[in-house]
């Protein structure tokens, strides 16, 4: 007997959602067993739930050079972003674009145990002005960390690299914890 | 406050590890090893989905690097981070079913012209050598977007509501196109009963 699986229920009353569902987790119960029009319903839907596990599990490989393709697709047009002036002889210039210097700054708040550092705005000093830069940095915290303790951790590591790596001083840097991670 | 022991900073290893949410957020501020990161982590659910779409390789791995290089570029649009993975398989299955729709914008005419048809003959339904052979022949007579859901939802293994948000459409227009793509399905596989 063939039963039509276009519907919503079978010609019994068992809704074939329901039935399919059952069948993919092996529960199909004690009125399905009995059941002629379960029955030969179930006798469509196994293969079909066989054949579609099987073609799910097949390994699928991409191209190997696909991230490679993408990420020079990328490079190539992305133009430079903005700059920042960094002190230095007078005289001379030394600028570093924005994203490096966010580069920089995050990979220091990285290194504070349960920090993983987001969203890095540096905030230039006002040319000529006491060259005081300020910073605002979004975190993602490990859920059993202290938060002020870590701010206070973060604002050393972050400080000391403006310094030692960019020749900025930074006096206000701004944390946002803007979500927690496990381990 | 411990600093993290040597090797646990942002090394390469390290970097392997950051959440979707960290990444998205640092590729936005145009930090390409962060999206590289990304890519990589996503290179074989992108390709995947759109190798089941099109069931043809070439226009799989050419709508994966669109699907990707799109989400560089639409980074900033996304609100919620941690949803990066939706959002991109959303782009992947547009990508794909845009491209079977209208052919002519992705292959030059020539090519178009000379393209085999889709859908398997009768010899080579006749080739398939087993359940999934038969299936994926099957899957290829559904309309695009038939296919589609069948892909996300019975083989990705998605609920209604995240493959209606993947194609625009509403969760129940998703079980109406599977309840109609089952018997067919069902029919083609008749002689694995």
């Amino acid at each position: 007997m063939a039963v039509n699986l276009a519907g919503d229920r079978l010609p019994c009353g068992q809704q074939i959602d329901t039935l399919w569902e059952r069948v993919a987790d092996g529960t199909t119960g004690e009125h399905a067993a009995s059941c002629v029009h379960c029955q030969a319903a179930i006798a469509q839907i196994r293969p079909l739930l066989a054949a579609t596990s099987e073609l799910a599990t097949e390994p699928v490989r991409p191209p190997a050079d696909l991230s490679g393709r993408v990420m020079m697709a990328i490079r190539a047009g992305t133009r430079p972003g903005p700059r920042i002036a960094l002190p230095g002889q007078a005289g001379n210039r030394l600028n570093i674009s924005e994203h490096a210097a966010a580069l920089i700054l995050r990979a220091a708040g990285d290194m504070v145990e349960g920090v993983r550092s987001r969203s890095c705005q540096l905030i230039p000093a006002v040319p000529d002005a006491s060259s005081a830069a300020s910073l605002k940095l979004t975190i993602s915290l490990r859920y059993d960390m202290p938060a002020p303790d870590v701010a206070r951790a973060v604002r050393l590591a972050v400080r000391a690299a403006a310094r030692a790596q960019l020749g900025l001083t930074v006096d206000r840097i701004d944390i946002e914890v803007a979500d927690l991670h496990l381990a | 406050m411990a600093r993290k022991p040597t090797g646990a900073g942002t090394s390469g290893s390290a970097r392997v590890a950051l959440d979707d949410a960290t990444l998205v957020v640092r590729a936005r501020e145009g930090d390409i090893s962060a999206f590289e990161a990304l890519v990589v982590r996503y290179r074989v659910p992108v390709y995947r989905i759109a190798l089941r779409i099109h069931a043809d390789s070439d226009s799989a791995a050419d709508t994966a690097q669109e699907a990707f290089i799109t989400a560089w570029r639409l980074l900033h649009q996304i609100r919620a981070e941690q949803a990066f993975a939706a959002w991109l398989y959303r782009i992947t299955a547009t990508r794909a079913l845009s491209a079977i729709r209208n052919p002519r914008q992705q292959v030059p005419l020539e090519q178009t012209a000379a393209a085999p048809d889709r859908s398997p003959g009768p010899e080579e339904h006749a080739l398939a050598d087993g359940l999934a052979t038969a299936l994926k022949c099957a899957l290829n007579r559904l309309t695009p977007e038939q296919r589609a859901c069948w892909i996300l939802r019975e083989m990705e293994g998605m609920s209604y509501e995240e493959v209606a948000a993947i194609l625009h459409t509403t969760p129940g227009a998703v079980r109406g196109r599977l309840h109609r793509a089952r018997p067919q399905l069902a029919e083609e596989l008749k002689p694995w009963r």
